[in-house]
């Protein structure tokens, strides 16, 4: 279910980069379960993810995370499959 | 222990005292995220580290370095990085020499099993060395390959001190005994000083507390078993009769067996507080050196 909300959430302006901490925000996941979704998305191939620009700060970069195109058609099915499912609805709204 | 027990209150005031210099009004959980994010492996840590810079509030940075201490630490183990095998081969040897040494003692031994409490003890043995296991694995996802091989190395040396203690009776092996714990922060010292590997020093620290309470264990025990017990003072056979465990070797090896199993807690709580205080204390300022 985790995993189907940062889908979705990722898939709501598919070529907009997106800072972890903003789906965190948006998904109400947990930081200990969301950046472990992101890796394994991203080791499916379903995400990709690049360094924001450096800044001048002085903190560390962020990471920004975008779905690819199989990403993309795979939160698409979960959206549906979601949809179709009353159970599934009241723990993740598409 | 009296003087163990002040070394670890010494050790927490001053790492308490430099990081609060350091970090102003950072809390704990973000400080040890930092630390262990810049210690691990792979670019995902780094990235969680990225974003916990970025958050303002105090209280959803503190709460986003919980969870990602907790996502850090419960990390699949991955067996990519072959140079940390060695370490984890040896802990995996020590904990496999731990429980067959403890079969061999309550199977030669008899008098060991009397009544029920010795089920309850080797079931908390048990689960003491599953949760080495667990800490081994879970520091297999930190620090560097020299990190873990001079924790391992030194970690290793228990072995002989062990051995030696377990040998000879006598206020000389209770002080050599004593000693272990200061293993990790002498393994945090070599690697400082062999590899200045400062960012990611508590690593060799952690590791060395491991594997020198598994070292002592086994060192300790096999010694108590080869040499039966050893010579029976008067005072040492009034204790053993008292204890009702026939014959003296039988009570000399479940004493051993005893003091072998405190020391797993001992070397691994004092001692690897010891040395996670001398890494985090040697450590530098910024948090990005290990990358």
């Amino acid at each position: 279910v985790s995993t189907r909300a940062v889908l979705a959430a990722l898939a709501e302006d598919p070529s907009q980069w997106r800072h972890g901490y903003s789906v965190m925000k948006e998904t109400q996941i947990h930081s200990g379960t969301l950046y472990p979704i992101f890796q394994r998305l991203e080791q499916s191939g379903l995400l990709e993810s690049k360094w924001e620009d450096p800044l001048t700060s002085g903190r560390p970069a962020r990471h920004l995370y975008r779905l690819t195109a199989p990403g993309l058609e795979r939160a698409r099915l979960e959206v549906a499959r979601a949809t179709d499912n009353p159970e599934l609805q009241i723990r993740f709204a598409p | 222990m009296i003087v163990g027990a002040l070394a670890v209150v010494a050790v927490i005031a001053i790492v308490l005292f430099r990081r609060k210099s350091q970090a102003g009004a950072e809390t704990a959980s973000s400080r040890l995220f930092r630390a262990l994010a810049a210690s691990a492996d792979g670019e995902w840590p780094l990235a969680m580290l990225g974003e916990h810079g970025a958050i303002e509030d105090r209280h959803d940075r503190s709460q986003f370095a919980r969870g990602a201490v907790f996502a850090l630490v419960t990390q699949r183990p991955t067996w990519r990085s072959p140079a940390r095998w060695p370490g984890l081969a040896v802990n995996a040897l020590l904990i496999a020499l731990a429980m067959a040494l403890a079969s061999v003692s309550l199977v030669h031994y008899p008098g060991l099993r009397v009544g029920t409490a010795w089920v309850v003890e080797v079931g908390l043995f048990v689960l003491g060395l599953g949760c080495y296991a667990a800490a081994t694995l879970v520091l297999s996802h930190f620090g560097t390959a020299k990190d873990h091989a001079v924790g391992t190395a030194v970690g290793l040396m228990t072995l002989g001190v062990a051995w030696v203690a377990g040998f000879y009776d006598g206020a000389p092996s209770v002080l050599l005994a004593s000693l272990v714990i200061l293993m990790p922060a002498l393994a945090v010292l070599f690697d400082c000083a062999l590899f200045d590997e400062r960012g990611t020093v508590w690593v060799a620290g952690a590791i060395c507390a491991l594997t020198a309470g598994l070292a002592f264990f086994g060192g300790f025990v096999a010694a108590t078993l080869v040499n039966g017990g050893g010579t029976p003072t008067p005072l040492l056979v009034a204790e053993a009769m008292r204890s009702g465990i026939h014959p003296y070797s039988a009570w000399a090896v479940g004493d051993s067996l005893g003091g072998a199993s405190f020391m797993l807690v001992y070397v691994l709580v004092v001692g690897g507080v010891i040395g996670l205080g001398a890494g985090m204390a040697l450590r530098p300022g910024h948090t990005s050196s290990a990358h």
